[in-house]
């Protein structure tokens, strides 16, 4: 875990020299270049760019290693940086979990849809990034449907307002779009 | 004795029981009521749920899931106003007032306001909607048992067919106001459930809890246009026995300009079923043929011709696509 929070310093410009060097000689395994790659890869996500894909880093790897490297590091800072990166390794955490959360969500959507059709499965089930989409637009007119259904019916009505739970309720997550 | 007892049991052995029961000097043991007893119940609960003043906690189970809402309801010179929001999962919050809905979802500040149907189905109920009751549905009163720490009384509605849920409704003994409701599916199995975990009900509610997270917009978006009452011309070969036409409208779809939606409304009484008819163009990325879920309630899409029939409603799955199925435009 230390060598790997080096790592995380020195992408952040935060080692003396000394310490520089040895990083340097780390990254060189397999290992401590995989783990450069991954720290980039959350670098990215928390950051917001949507480039990374599973091959993109090796791509980048590759087109690198054609090209002579420069490495310039970036003046020393001040001490007491160990605050951020503690920070930007809590903030991974959440990035890994909000990535676990939304293929979970994905998935828990793409179930709802199929309780009892004719279609075969295959058809129940599109690739995921397409059903996401096309089921959220989906549950924006349903939503809505279901609004204008409340309002007529009769054991809703016994409910008063405690019946639009089902408009609102966890399931309809991508309503709204 | 239980809703998960009789319903499962032929009625002449729940009678047997009931009786063995009240031999022995009980007084809860579930006893047929006359229609215009159960009307008065019914009535009773849908009544205090709008007349009422009260703030409260309730759990809503569906499935596997369990969420819990607080609920604000307050009346006054100006009418009712009340407020929902989820306490657990996503924030939502709906404010209804006497003529319009909004849903706000403060995680993206999106805001909805929808106007609503003037003239509800409940209090005012009709003789037609109590005899359609009480021919679908067996009125039994049932025991008397605590619900979020007030005494309630037990209602059992059995249907008396397959083509619609049974209920068992629990009313606050003083005031009608519904602390529980469970609706029940084939098997007695529990579709869904509401229950108050705790609730006030009458006097101070502080009109603080009403207030709303967002900016209530000065003017409702013209797309709220009411709905016109119209003769649709859509017709349902195969109607569920019990289900009869209560409304037929065209209204506006929400924050669109094109052009009006058809919304059919059949109902036992009890529950309802909604048909909506759109051309298919305006709704893109709905699934075919598909079935989905939400609570108690089926809903069911496909396409007739180029227009989208989508039918909802609070009743097992093949009450709604027998409707779907059948569903075709009245030819010229």
């Amino acid at each position: 875990m230390v060598e790997r929070e080096r790592i995380s310093a020195l992408m952040d410009g935060e080692l003396t020299d000394d310490e520089f060097a040895g990083r340097i000689q780390q990254l060189r395994t397999e290992e401590g270049a995989e783990d450069w790659r991954t720290y980039h890869l959350i670098g990215d996500v928390l950051r917001g760019d949507s480039m990374f894909s599973s091959g993109f880093a090796q791509k980048v790897q590759a087109a690198l290693a054609s090209e002579p490297t420069v490495l310039a590091p970036a003046p020393l800072r001040k001490p007491g940086h160990a605050f951020q990166r503690y920070a930007m390794a809590a903030a991974a955490s959440v990035a890994g979990i909000a990535v676990v959360g939304w293929f979970a969500l994905v998935n828990h959507e793409a179930g709802k849809v199929d309780v009892a059709d004719g279609n075969p499965p295959a058809t129940v089930a599109p690739p995921v990034a397409s059903s996401r989409a096309a089921i959220a637009q989906g549950d924006g007119a349903v939503g809505e449907y279901l609004r204008a259904h409340q309002e007529v019916s009769p054991t809703a009505e016994l409910h008063g307002l405690a019946a639009y739970i089902r408009t609102v309720s966890t399931q309809d997550d991508a309503d709204g779009q | 004795m239980s809703i998960a007892r009789s319903f499962g049991l032929p009625r002449v052995v729940a009678a047997v029981v009931g009786g063995v029961m009240c031999g022995v000097g009980c007084v809860a043991s579930a006893q047929s009521l006359s229609p215009p007893e159960a009307m008065a119940w019914l009535q009773r609960i849908a009544s205090a749920a709008r007349q009422l003043n009260y703030a409260g906690t309730f759990v809503y189970q569906h499935g596997e899931t369990v969420e819990t809402s607080r609920i604000v309801h307050l009346v006054d010179g100006a009418g009712e106003i009340e407020k929902l929001e989820t306490l657990d999962g996503p924030r939502r919050e709906v404010v209804r007032t006497q003529d319009i809905v909004y849903t706000y979802h403060p995680d993206d500040k999106s805001l909805r306001v929808e106007r609503r149907r003037a003239g509800r189905s409940f209090p005012q109920l009709l003789p037609d909607q109590l005899t359609s009751i009480t021919e679908h549905y067996d009125v039994r009163k049932a025991e008397v048992e605590r619900v979020g720490g007030l005494e309630a009384q037990a209602l059992i509605l059995e249907p008396r067919d397959g083509l619609r849920y049974g209920h068992k409704f629990w009313a606050d003994t003083n005031t009608g106001l519904l602390l529980k409701a469970k609706m029940i599916g084939e098997r007695n199995h529990t579709m869904e459930l509401f229950a108050f975990t705790q609730l006030q009900i009458g006097g101070s509610i502080p009109r603080d809890l009403l207030k709303p997270s967002f900016a209530i917009p000065a003017t409702a978006p013209a797309q709220v246009a009411a709905a016109e009452v119209a003769d649709t011309a859509w017709l349902i070969g195969n109607q569920p026995s019990g289900f009869h036409r209560v409304l037929e409208v065209r209204r506006m779809r929400e924050g669109s300009s094109s052009g009006p939606l058809t919304h059919i409304v059949l109902s036992d009484g009890l529950a309802a079923i909604s048909v909506f008819i759109e051309p298919v163009s305006r709704t893109k990325g709905m699934p075919d043929g598909r079935l989905i879920q939400q609570g108690a309630i089926h809903i069911f899409t496909r396409v007739v011709g180029d227009q989208r029939v989508t039918v909802l409603g609070e009743t097992p799955a093949h009450t709604v696509m027998q409707i779907a199925n059948s569903l075709s435009p009245k030819s010229k």
